[in-house]
């Protein structure tokens, strides 16, 4: 029994350590506010913003892009350099059971999307963190153009052109690309659990050695 | 013994000379590649060595950071991109960085400023993070998150020479 239990949580071990999480929604794959794209549908170098799921007003600049016919991205610097990166995603088309998936890991669901400047179809949307250099060109990337006195942008993009993908993005048709793997605490994770599995293995074959003596 | 392998490991990974048992070779810097990336904030300061991306592999190195050479030199027009690992002897420290920090690219004896100006943690599939750009950046990023699952990535936008005296260089 004891030999069992022991390969029992050995087994278990190996799985939480090699097991991925599984999503049931199939999210769409927003870029960085490090390299914004997309086209700018409102900008602003100062003024007062809200971000969804967060209590109260801050101020900052907030650049907003427009990716596609179903997403948007909020690029929001603050005076004191907290960035927010806010993927907005229209949710017309999901389930509600689809809607609670995404709730449960941490999404936002929007109502109402004209209440934000977008139009009125519903919108689930993400929140991620970065940091950034308030008045920085980053901070403001792609919300050139002129200042209409209200801390308003007039939208004019100085954007730089992140719209074609680039040759080294594009290696293999029909090959989903990732960044290097530039992490390997797996290989440690991996010696020091078989190092303790095999320790412990070896322990109670000694004990039960010892017992027949 | 896998626990001395283990401990060889961790020293591999933390000794500051990143010394290392395994014979390596470093890929040959051609002439005008830049050779160092240096940190003051974070501590760090590491030898660049060039890389290619090969179908979906890219080059590594552990003797310090790799830059892409399919990107822009740093410097230059464009996003260039370097990469290294999550090392406490590499680019482990870069979580230390904050935007407004100065990024220097060593080319022999004239070096180049840079001010930090995002940093975040992306996932391992955002590959917005290397697009080309028109301004002059430099992107660097390792690995970060649960089983090194995400990236942290650091943009930094080359300072703007204040005078027409002055070159794209300055001296060390």
């Amino acid at each position: 029994m004891n030999r069992i239990g022991w390969k029992i949580l050995t087994l278990l071990s190996l799985a939480v350590l090699i097991t991925k999480p599984v999503y049931a929604v199939d999210a769409p794959n927003f870029p960085s506010c490090s390299s914004p794209q997309g086209q700018v549908i409102a900008s602003y170098n100062n003024g007062t913003h809200g971000i969804p799921g967060q209590e109260g007003t801050f101020t900052g600049s907030d650049t907003v892009y427009t990716l596609n016919s179903d997403t948007v991205m909020q690029c929001f610097c603050s005076d004191g350099g907290q960035g927010m990166q806010t993927n907005w995603w229209k949710a017309s088309a999901l389930t509600q059971d689809q809607i609670s998936i995404l709730e449960s890991q941490g999404w936002y669901y929007i109502p109402d999307g004209s209440l934000w400047g977008l139009n009125s179809d519903p919108y689930i949307t993400q929140n991620m963190p970065f940091n950034c250099k308030p008045g920085s060109p980053q901070s403001t990337n792609g919300g050139g153009g002129s200042n209409q006195g209200d801390g308003r942008s007039d939208g004019r993009s100085s954007c730089p052109e992140c719209t074609a993908a680039p040759q080294i993005l594009s290696a293999q048709t029909g090959q989903i690309l990732g960044l290097a793997d530039t992490g390997d605490i797996w290989i440690l994770y991996c010696v020091f659990g078989l190092a303790i599995v095999l320790l412990g293995l070896g322990s109670r074959m000694l004990r039960h050695s010892n017992k027949r003596l | 013994m896998l626990f001395i392998v283990g401990a060889y490991l961790i020293w591999e990974r933390t000794n500051p000379d990143r010394l290392t048992l395994i014979p390596y070779t470093a890929p040959a810097r051609l002439a005008g590649q830049p050779d160092t990336l240096t940190i003051p904030a974070a501590h760090i300061s590491l030898p660049i060595y060039p890389a290619h991306l090969i179908g979906t592999h890219w080059d590594q190195t552990t003797r310090g950071v790799s830059y892409l050479v399919s990107s822009p030199l740093p410097g230059t027009q464009g996003n260039s991109v370097v990469y290294g690992h999550n090392w406490t002897n590499l680019l482990g420290p870069l979580n230390k960085v904050k935007p407004g920090d100065a990024l220097f690219v060593k080319y022999g004896t004239n070096s180049m400023k840079f001010t930090v100006q995002f940093v975040g943690i992306v996932a391992a599939n955002t590959m917005s993070i290397i697009a080309p750009t028109t301004d002059t950046r430099v992107t660097l990023y390792t690995c970060t998150g649960f089983l090194d699952s995400q990236r942290i990535v650091v943009t930094a936008i080359r300072d703007t020479p204040t005078t027409s005296a002055q070159s794209a260089y300055s001296s060390v």
